[in-house]
């Protein structure tokens, strides 16, 4: 049983990181919210599962469900209202952002200590995943994918939190859901502010603050 | 005062700012949402202020999710007291701008709901039990804050604006990781919320292995830095604090930066039993000096007023940092007055620009020039500021550094003492040399004040100006009372 939980275990690390890597390289705004949405509702999959049904802990499981939804439903309508003419370049090309990526994710997840997950796989994908959303936040310049960045960061902490069964009170969960909600309805109604003024979601043109 | 009485308080003064909020929305005119924000505002704060001196004077209690002591009690009382004055002065603000963030008709309204509401979360934040429901409190400010911050639609506000959004969010992300890692490896299978509690948490980390207590200590500090807006994760505070609106950059550097500032002094003192002092105080330290160094040399350019405003706030909060590093005695008794001074003294400064950018529109992105002369009233709410926030005595500023100085020494940090005595020093020099200029200097050739001053517009400036310099004269007067004071006792007893 071990076993097989640590195989699973694995291949839902080694899939998130996947995915968030994919984002890391893609060009359209929405085929990175597609894989974005993607490694969301497997991380709520795998959070549903874990309930065995117990009615009493899918309130968790079903507020990331939800949050998952109406995420890609927010960030969906913001796209499809804002749309580019070209897709946003960002400033530092794709094979460069890989292996500034690669580069992150070799170095800095082995070196981190035994966190006390006892599951090796989702503390390295746990902290991979926030690393690579801070990667994405910081590279990219399409206002759209520097939210998702957020996303991906913050789905670091849920893979952490998933790696053990009810460790995370249900408050702390729907805690940081609403508050995940809240900054993606902020950000987006930043995007469309953006988009209106430049016309194109484009951060770069954000850049006359400076000493 | 019994928890009885205790708890429904800080409950109070804590919905009081989201109740005026509403009762704001439902204002038919501008006109009379600016008439009702008075009377909502003094409201609050009487129930603000009755809570935090409460806090003051009846011992630390913790009692469900509600802590309430010293350290709660200085900060609710001087968060209102900013607040206050913010939202007093915003009609002034809001009356020479045309907000383009929201929709025209509700910009007014919807200003007043984003300001009522980062209140109220910044009297939360101090009196919240829980590390982790204070997080979450935390990032839910960010919202509020960066809707006001990018509040007049202009492309550098909206700049900025994202800016704080993005950067803050991505700390936040970076401490909640943290507090996972604090639950999963405390209690596996399970603790509840309480594990968290500011009571509990010395035993929480206690429970888990050294490295990983240290490692979610370590991503929770960071977390809490880029909110706080330590060097060198300070990218967002010079833009956020310059291009928001006065009465929001007031409150932003004098209230949340210290509030969140609180999070990293409770987290410090729960933690150094588990990891040890020396770990659990050395990034206090770093991120402290390095602060004030990194301030340094943007003191010494003649600048935006409010971006010098800004830069002056991670000097200042670098300043703070060193002093809860310090932790003796008179070095808590320098934070204590520090906090308060510089509350005052910078959120007059950003007041002052309300007046200031009347007289002078190109004094939003160049050095102002010529004030004395063109606005009496504002020039001397700047100068107010400026000599304060220089540490000049008897500003309380220059007896709240000289304690942490002399606290570190005589605790025996030699080295961080004097490495900030030096580095205080030369903020000192600079920013003198760059405030003479921009206070009484010539206008410069290209400049020409482009309206003239009518009583009307200088009137808002001249009774902060007036309150704040008594206010702050007794603080000085305090001063000297304050090392051997109670306060300053339970403080040093800690404050989880």
């Amino acid at each position: 049983m071990d076993r097989r939980r640590h195989h699973l275990s694995s291949l839902i690390a080694t899939a998130s990181v996947g995915l968030a890597l994919a984002v890391v390289v893609v060009r359209r705004r929405s085929v990175a919210l597609t894989l974005v949405t993607a490694q969301s509702l497997m991380l709520a999959g795998v959070a549903v599962w874990r309930t065995g049904g117990h009615l009493e802990l899918m309130t968790g499981a079903g507020a990331l469900l939800l949050r998952t939804v109406a995420i890609a439903t927010i960030l969906g309508i913001g796209i499809a209202r804002t749309r580019e003419t070209r897709p946003v370049r960002a400033g530092i090309e794709p094979m460069v952002r890989v292996v500034i990526a690669l580069a992150a994710l070799l170095a800095i997840p082995p070196l981190m200590p035994a966190l006390g997950f006892g599951d090796q796989y989702a503390q390295r994908g746990a902290v991979a995943l926030v690393v690579l959303g801070i990667i994405i936040a910081l590279t990219r310049r399409a206002t759209i994918v520097q939210i998702l960045g957020i996303i991906v960061a913050e789905n670091g902490a849920t893979l952490a939190a998933l790696s053990a069964s009810d460790a995370v009170p249900g408050v702390i969960e729907l805690g940081v859901i609403l508050d995940l909600l809240l900054i993606a309805v902020v950000a987006i109604a930043f995007h469309t502010r953006i988009f209106g003024q430049f016309g194109s979601g484009d951060s770069a043109q954000l850049q006359d603050l400076h000493d | 005062m019994t928890d009885q009485l205790m708890i429904p308080l800080t409950t109070a003064s804590i919905a009081m700012p989201i109740v005026a909020a509403l009762v704001l929305q439902a204002a038919r005119s501008e006109r009379a949402a600016h008439r009702l924000n008075r009377v909502c505002a003094v409201a609050t704060s009487l129930v603000g202020l009755g809570a935090g001196l409460a806090m003051l004077t009846s011992g630390s209690h913790a009692t469900g999710w509600v802590i309430t002591d010293t350290a709660s009690g200085i900060y609710v009382v001087v968060v209102t007291v900013v607040a206050l004055m913010s939202a007093l002065l915003s009609p002034a603000y809001l009356s020479g701008v045309q907000g383009q963030f929201f929709s025209a008709r509700r910009s007014v309204h919807s200003y007043y709901l984003m300001l009522y509401g980062f209140w109220a979360a910044l009297i939360a934040i101090p009196v919240i039990a829980n590390l982790g429901v204070g997080l979450i409190v935390v990032e839910a400010t960010t919202a509020a804050s960066s809707v006001l911050i990018a509040f007049s639609g202009k492309p550098r506000a909206l700049e900025a604006g994202w800016k704080y959004l993005i950067l803050t969010t991505l700390g936040v992300s970076v401490a909640f990781l943290g507090i996972v890692i604090m639950f999963v490896a405390s209690a596996p299978n399970g603790g509840g919320i309480s594990q968290l509690d500011w009571s509990a948490l010395p035993a929480t980390l206690a429970r888990i292995p050294h490295d990983a207590a240290v490692a979610a200590y370590a991503l929770v500090m960071l977390g809490l830095a880029t909110k706080i807006g330590w060097a060198p994760v300070h990218n967002w505070l010079p833009d956020a604090h310059s291009e928001a609106p006065a009465p929001v950059s007031a409150m932003l550097s004098s209230a949340l930066l210290p509030v969140v500032m609180l999070l990293a002094w409770r987290l410090r003192d729960a933690a150094s039993a588990a990891i040890g002092t020396t770990a659990a105080t050395t990034p206090l330290a770093a991120f402290g000096i390095f602060s004030v160094a990194v301030a340094v040399p943007f003191l010494w350019q003649p600048m935006a007023w409010k971006r010098l405003l800004a830069y002056h706030s991670l000097e200042h909060m670098g300043i703070i940092t060193v002093g809860i590093a310090i932790a003796s005695p008179l070095a808590l008794a320098g934070v204590v007055l520090h906090f308060a001074g510089h509350a005052l003294a910078k959120a007059l400064g950003f007041y002052a620009a309300i007046p200031l950018y009347q007289v002078q529109p190109d004094a939003t992105r160049h050095s102002a020039r010529d004030v004395a002369a063109s606005s009496p009233a504002t020039f001397a709410a700047m100068a107010v500021t400026a000599f304060t926030l220089a540490g000049l005595p008897p500003s309380p500023l220059f007896f709240s550094e000289l304690f942490i100085i002399l606290g570190g020494i005589e605790s025996g940090h030699v080295l961080l003492a004097s490495t900030l005595a030096v580095l205080i020093a030369l903020a000192f020099i600079g920013l003198l040399h760059a405030l003479l200029e921009a206070l009484q200097g010539s206008p410069s050739p290209d400049h020409q004040p482009t309206a003239t001053i009518r009583t009307g517009r200088t009137a808002p400036i001249l009774m902060p100006t007036v309150v704040t310099a008594i206010a702050l004269a007794a603080l000085t007067a305090c001063a000297w009372l304050l090392p051997a004071s109670g306060i300053v006792r339970q403080l040093a007893q800690g404050i989880s």
